[in-house]
């Protein structure tokens, strides 16, 4: 039974002096599904991706992936485990290019970096998964940009590409399509749902309709602390869930 | 017994003069984010200027008045011409053109005043000792430069605490852009600072001229030490730098007396006291080291 | 294109021009311009070799002279005992000086990269402005030590013999030891250049513009930048260990905070974050101070400002400059 949580996160605090980010956070991610975490600004729930990710340690609970306790582990080891996650506000290497982030995105993968004498460009070990991945994001075009010049619905699909790129088991997006026009966030919502099944996802995101369009699992936050979770449809006909969040959402 | 009483007084006497330049310092950082390289070359500039003026007018007061404005005035006119514009910059460009003016001040020096090193006596009135402690006379200049320390210490603590350009200081070190919402005038706040620790290092330059040779490049091994003081006191902290000046005063000029000493106690004689004296001039910087890496922020952190 | 075709015309003019240089100077009867240039050379690996961590990994140190003077140090302190007959050590197996390069050049590279692993795993840990100042500290700290070690002339350093002997060659030949340099300065910047277009490049690059994307993308960034100020210190170690045959004559001023505020102010000077500009930086402010030395004995007073001029107004260096506009030196 356990063994079916991919992520399995007991009893979470986290404190910022007087501010309780997350209170007794219980959260159980299945392998495969997609599991959206939503919740008005502020709820605390970019402080739960940052615990999981290992930026911030909890001040109590513990965190569980693939059956391993993280809850100590560094920030890479955890990457390197398979839990890959982005950014609320993108997080590039601004003046590299756009490959250039993408090669350096896939070297963990390819194992260790100390190589010192061959030119990286001119890697094909590099350069293959690159180049599909650049096709993947539908950013081939702008291949040789660099990645401070890029509007911002190109700047966030590179996000989610760098991620990808390392073939992770687990992703934790941190409102992917935000700020992004409808269309180039369709067309994100269409790669998620595309990957399901084979990438297991813990979706931060404010947009109802994609959330519950494509969403195995809905968790709500409200100040720190997780009010319900369960199928889309109990979630959006939970009494307590409209009245705290849906309810003046919309 | 008594040698150890000298000592502490030696190293309270270093300990405030290194207080003075680290005042101006570490507020300017605190505030401003700017790393001063030449913070050091208005020390020289007020050793200078209180030689100079204390020998053609006889009058030591006159020395004083001359030193401290200068320094001041010169602290002023370079913020205003190049620091001002250093303040968005990043640390390294800081280094870079603070370090570009402590070239350009030392040459300046030398034009003006000569590559010959000038002393300074001790004014009349402190060149006895005082015998505060029975049968250990300590040299009255040393004295009066612990007293004026002390004194201009708790002048800056009214000031900061109590006084309404002292409520702005406070407000601008937490939240530059606050206080600038609330509507302090940071650009004249930014000068007034720079222009009051330029005028602390002018006076710590006085102080030292009795003391040390003034010459060109003077500046150079104290701004060092300054930076260790509030590193380790916290950078942007009064008390902080305050605490850790004494600190760093009594463990250098200790180290240098008793080091030697007590390594004889395990050591041959002549390796003990390469030893001894080799530790205790590293002494500070380990010290600073081993406060970085057991608190990051410094002993005494700023509220960030 | 334009860009890669003037790169590589300074590349051509600037190697030709060094390769030349002695004769040159012999034909223009300054032969003391050899050995000021060999200086340039040193300093220009050791600017260099600052570059690749302040460049190219945003590690911002004001203590690279360390390395430095630790490397020279280690041929002097091996020199004087080969010349005193005393061993270095005694005990079970004694430690004897040299005087072979092939030994204490080596030697001076290894200590002081070894020096450069320790202070930067103690370093690491900090950032910004705390770097800076802990790297200061580190670096006052081995000054001091050299300055009062007694038994290598303390502050007033150690006088060499003579050259070191290397493989035959005869240091001593002004000649000579200028081609030793040049060639030591063009093997550290082929190694240079390689790395820093390798992975290991990459991640150093990635570490500097964002440690944190880094450490979410599974870099273990902290063994990276360490094992970068590693090799920057083995850098500075080479150029100490030549600076000390080219003077024949160490001491604690090679250490000094004011020499590495001088290896910044190269690094700064000729653009930072490439392979050249340093080494333009280096022969710029040592050409600079000897040129400005024949007209005024002051010239401080010119570079100082020179040198806030250069801040504020730009930061591509001479190189940059020389690329022409509106290419980031790279
Ligand atoms: N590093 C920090 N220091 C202090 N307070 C913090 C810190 N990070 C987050 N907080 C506070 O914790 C609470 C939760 O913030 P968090 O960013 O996790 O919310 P969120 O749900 O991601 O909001 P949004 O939808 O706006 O992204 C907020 O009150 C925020 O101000
Ligand atoms: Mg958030």
């Amino acid at each position: 039974m356990v063994a079916d949580w991919l992520l399995d996160t007991c009893a979470l605090n986290k404190s910022f002096g007087a501010v309780v980010a997350s209170e007794a956070l219980s959260l159980q991610v299945r392998r495969g599904e997609i599991h959206a975490l939503i919740g008005p600004n502020g709820a605390g729930k970019t402080t739960v991706i940052n615990q999981l990710a290992g930026e911030l340690l909890p001040d109590s609970g513990s965190i569980h992936f693939d059956g391993r306790d993280i809850t100590s582990l560094s920030v890479h080891r955890r990457a390197r485990l398979g839990l890959a996650r982005t950014f609320q506000i993108s997080t590039l290497f601004d003046g590299l290019t756009v490959s250039e982030n993408l090669a350096l995105a896939v070297q963990p993968r390819l194992g260790h970096s100390y190589r010192f004498w061959r030119r990286a460009d001119r890697d094909a070990a590099l350069g293959a998964p690159v180049a599909e991945l650049l096709d993947r994001l539908d950013l081939g075009a702008l291949a040789g940009t660099r990645a401070g010049a890029l509007a911002h619905g190109d700047r966030r699909r590179l996000e989610l590409a760098m991620a990808l790129a390392g073939r992770p088991t687990m992703l934790l997006l941190d409102e992917p399509m935000a700020g992004t026009g409808p269309e180039s966030s369709r067309d994100v919502a269409r790669l998620l749902d595309s990957l399901k099944g084979h990438i297991t996802m813990l979706l931060v995101e404010h947009d109802m309709d994609v959330v519950f369009s494509i969403a195995d699992t809905v968790s709500v936050m409200v100040s720190g602390r997780c009010i319900a979770s369960g199928p889309p449809e109990a979630v959006r006909t939970d009494p307590q869930v409209r009245r705290a969040y849906l309810g003046e959402d919309d | 017994m008594l040698l150890l009483v000298e000592q502490v007084l030696n190293g309270l006497q270093l300990g405030v003069m290194l207080f003075l330049m680290a005042a101006g310092l570490t507020l300017v950082f605190g505030i401003m984010r700017l790393i001063n390289l030449a913070h050091g070359s208005m020390y020289m500039l007020g050793a200078f200027v209180a030689a100079t003026v204390t020998a053609a007018s006889g009058s030591f007061m006159l020395g004083l008045l001359a030193a401290v404005a200068a320094a001041a005035l010169v602290g002023l006119l370079v913020e205003l011409v190049v620091l001002r514009r250093l303040y968005p910059r990043d640390h390294l460009d800081q280094v870079l053109a603070t370090f570009g003016l402590i070239l350009f001040f030392n040459a300046l020096v030398q034009i003006v005043w000569g590559r010959q090193p000038l002393f300074m006596d001790v004014p009349e009135a402190l060149s006895g000792s005082v015998e505060m402690i029975p049968g250990v006379p300590y040299p009255a200049f040393r004295l009066a430069i612990i007293a004026t320390g002390l004194t201009v210490a708790g002048l800056l603590y009214l000031l900061i605490g109590r006084t309404r350009l002292g409520m702005q200081i406070r407000a601008a070190a937490s939240n530059r852009d606050m206080a600038e919402a609330v509507g302090i005038d940071t650009r004249m706040l930014y000068s007034l600072v720079f222009a009051l620790g330029a005028g602390l290092a002018g006076l710590a330059g006085l102080m030292a001229a009795p003391i040390l040779a003034v010459e060109s490049g003077m500046g150079e091994s104290i701004l060092i030490e300054t930076f260790v003081v509030i590193v380790i006191g916290g950078l942007g902290s009064i008390r902080g730098a305050f605490l850790a000046a004494l600190l760093v005063g009594l463990v250098d000029t200790l180290g240098r007396a008793f080091l030697p000493t007590l390594l004889r106690l395990f050591l041959p004689a002549a390796t003990a006291d390469g030893a001894g004296a080799s530790l205790a001039s590293m002494g500070i910087y380990i010290l600073m080291a081993a406060v970085l890496l057991w608190r990051p922020r410094g002993l005494f952190p700023a509220p960030a | 294109m334009k860009l890669s075709a003037r790169k590589r015309l300074l590349w051509y003019v600037g190697g030709a021009l060094l390769a030349l240089l002695p004769p040159l100077a012999g034909l223009a009867d300054e032969p003391f311009m050899v050995s000021l240039a060999s200086r340039i050379l040193i300093y220009a690996i050791a600017a260099v070799s600052l570059d690749l961590i302040l460049g190219f990994g945003a590690m911002v140190s004001l203590g690279h002279a360390a390395f430095f003077g630790a490397g020279a140090y280690v041929v002097g302190i091996l020199a004087f005992h080969a010349f005193e007959g005393v061993p270095l050590a005694s005990g079970p197996i004694p430690v004897s000086g040299t005087n072979n390069a092939l030994v204490s050049w080596p030697l001076a590279v290894i200590v002081s990269a070894l020096l450069a692993t320790v202070i930067g795993a103690l370093s690491l840990r900090t950032s910004g402005i705390h770097f800076i100042m802990i790297t200061l500290a580190f670096a006052q700290m081995l000054f001091y030590f050299f300055d009062s070690l007694e038994a290598y002339g303390g502050d007033d350093g150690l006088s060499l013999w003579s050259r070191n002997d290397l493989a035959g060659l005869d240091l001593g030949d002004d000649t000579t030891f200028y081609y030793v340099c040049l060639g030591s300065l063009a093997m550290f910047m082929l190694i240079c250049q390689r790395l820093v277009n390798s992975r290991f490049g990459m991640v150093i690059r990635g570490c500097a513009q964002n440690e944190r994307r880094m450490r979410a993308l599974g870099f273990p960034t902290y063994r990276y930048k360490l094992l970068c100020f590693a090799i920057a210190g083995a850098g500075a170690g080479l150029a100490g260990a030549l600076i000390a045959n080219q003077t024949e004559y160490v001491s604690p001023g090679l250490l000094h905070w004011t020499r590495s505020g001088e290896l910044l102010v190269m690094v700064i000077l000729g653009g930072m974050g490439t392979l050249i500009g340093p080494v333009l930086g280096a022969a710029v402010l040592l050409l600079g101070e000897d040129l400005l030395a024949i007209f005024t004995e002051h010239w401080q007073l010119y570079l100082g400002p020179l040198l806030i001029l250069v801040v504020l107004t730009t930061r591509r260096g001479v190189y940059g400059l020389l690329l022409g506009r509106g290419n980031d030196g790279g």
